[in-house]
């Protein structure tokens, strides 16, 4: 295994404390729910050709069953062809990460793997990923196709397919945990990773070979960390629209008690067409380098911090929260506390923050897919992560705006609500 | 409290060994295998290894200087070399991680033997692990950072 040198500035950055704009959370923008943490009576409605429905479900069936996971519904074709696609449901929105990843089990109903073309590495070998997540790594290889996301196309965007028959058997370096290559172990179909930024490791595989991410496999299947230019890394499908792809905005209604669905929209762009506009929304720009920012909770300043769609929950230290006996990933009060934070944009924005924290226990045993005070401890003590998870996201537009462009008049990455 | 600054050898170690629960020693041949500089501080009851692999990631190695190594925490870019710093641990962490109802972007396991949080968001890559029954008296869980 080799890690060369990327060179990137280590996770040390502590925001300082500048008291900033507004706070609150109320937002009054055009895709309001009535009822929700934002105010506001309108409704999004999922039809127009920059928007898309997303639901909260208990997800694939294959997966037994998932928790406060957003889905919706992607079609994939080979490059260029209208006839070699496949529409795939339950495929996770994910602020989190960059990039699109099927599992390939899912593929074979009108469009088989085979079908998009293999990317190569620069040295003639055909380019595999691996992606390690929290919970586990996934392994396949990276091939091009064509995304029609709603009413918007992404043409010829490098896709991770992980668990692909092609790929060679997974390197050493690669296995940082379980392995989740297929619909059970991943808890989805595919995964649509819209984060804050444009490709998923950036300049820190393009200057180097780093282990645990991009290799080269020759036709002996040996495989190798191999350094990949940025655009031919996987890439944020939303920017590659032809309009519409500075950002995105996830609208969900207000949710107060375990439900077994809750349906909102995805809308593509942010200040490109009447119905994205920032409305009343908030900025707080986010680290340019990790996509974070700060937390204020408990007389505690978290400075890993970030609004996160593909979390379950609201994850964060607080010694004085018990966590289930049976599951101590997450939190069991006797009752539901009401707690306050205070989030902190890196630009000095701020937000007053009321949330809850259900018995998980409780939560769990309605069998509900939409939980919304579902919280949990970050195991070790250490006041340092603060995880707005998709509860966060239930009664408000969520803004993420991208890296390297701007919206709303403000340079990204930033995140508003 | 002084910190001493070892000159790190880029030849990866082929035999490296194991970090948690390992003795201290395993923290000189893990700088090695993760290519990094090496910076021991002594602290009252312990030392901590703290090394900075060419890849940017942090990696800090809490040992006794006696016994073994009790926590190891990283940060960075991407997720350093679990089974190399996890050691015997590793296997435990991916029996207790099969799960995905915290998503794919936190992880906390709480266990008598072992405790861990991992976090993988957009480019951040943070974690710390400890095994509670060695943990030095007096020493808090939120001194390993």
């Amino acid at each position: 295994m080799r890690m060369h040198d990327a060179r990137m500035g280590l996770l040390l950055g502590i925001v300082g404390l500048v008291t900033g704009c507004g706070g609150g959370n109320s937002n009054g923008g055009v895709f309001n729910f009535g009822g929700g943490n934002n105010g506001g009576t309108g409704t999004g409605n999922g039809n127009g050709a920059n928007t898309l429905a997303v639901t909260v479900d208990g997800g694939p069936v294959a997966a037994g069953g998932t928790v406060n996971t957003l889905f919706t519904t992607v079609t994939i074709c080979a490059p260029g062809s209208t006839s070699e696609c496949q529409t795939i449901d339950h495929v996770q929105v994910d602020t989190g990460s960059t990039g699109f990843r099927v599992i390939a089990s899912v593929l074979g109903n009108g469009l088989t793997a085979g079908e998009l073309p293999q990317a190569g590495d620069g040295n003639s070998n055909a380019l595999d990923e691996c992606v390690q997540f929290a919970d586990g790594y996934s392994w396949g290889t990276v091939r091009t196709a064509d995304l029609i996301i709603g009413g918007e196309t992404a043409a010829a965007v490098p896709i991770h397919v992980i668990g692909d028959a092609a790929a060679p058997a997974v390197p050493a370096s690669c296995v940082t945990g379980p392995e989740e290559n297929s619909v059970q172990s991943f808890g989805a179909n595919a995964i649509l990773g819209i984060g804050n930024f444009l490709s998923d490791c950036g300049m820190a595989c393009e200057t180097g070979a780093m282990a645990g991410t991009y290799y080269g496999c020759d036709s002996s299947a040996n495989c190798s960390p191999v350094a990949v230019p940025v655009n031919q890394q996987l890439q944020n499908p939303v920017s590659l629209f032809a309009a519409d792809n500075n950002g995105v905005i996830i609208s969900l209604p207000n949710v107060t008690v375990p439900s077994s669905t809750v349906s909102g929209t995805l809308t593509f762009g942010i200040g490109t067409q009447p119905d994205n506009t920032l409305g009343n929304a908030q900025i707080y720009t986010v680290d340019p380098d990790y996509g974070t920012m700060t937390t204020l909770y408990g007389g505690s300043q978290f400075g890993t911090s970030f609004l996160d769609a593909g979390s379950s929950g609201y994850f964060f230290s607080d010694a004085a929260i018990p966590t289930c006996a049976d599951q101590p990933a997450f939190y069991c009060p006797p009752s539901t506390l009401m707690l306050n934070a205070t989030i902190q944009g890196n630009n000095g924005a701020t937000a007053g923050i009321a949330f809850a924290a259900d018995n998980a226990d409780t939560d769990f045993a309605t069998n509900a897919a939409a939980l919304p005070n579902l919280a949990g401890p970050t195991a070790s003590d250490a006041a340092d992560v603060f995880d707005w998870g998709l509860p966060f996201f239930y009664g408000r537009n969520v803004y993420v705006a991208f890296e390297a462009g701007s919206a709303a008049g403000v340079a990204g990455p930033w995140v508003g609500f | 409290m002084g910190v001493l600054i070892i000159a790190c050898a880029l030849a990866p170690l082929e035999a490296a060994q194991a970090a948690l629960g390992a003795s201290n020693a395993s923290a000189a041949r893990d700088h090695e295998a993760l290519r990094g500089t090496l910076a021991v501080t002594p602290m009252q009851r312990y030392e901590v290894h703290q090394i900075v692999s060419a890849s940017g990631v942090t990696v800090r190695e809490y040992a006794t200087l006696t016994g073994p190594v009790f926590a190891v925490t990283w940060s960075g870019p991407h997720v350093p070399d679990l089974k190399l710093l996890l050691g015997g641990y590793f296997e435990r962490y991916v029996t207790l991680a099969k799960t995905h109802r915290t998503g794919h972007h936190v992880l906390s396991i709480d266990t008598p033997d072992l405790v861990m949080s991992v976090v993988r968001f957009q480019r951040t890559a943070s974690g710390r692990a400890y095994i509670p029954r060695l943990l030095p008296s007096g020493v808090s869980r939120a001194e390993l950072r």
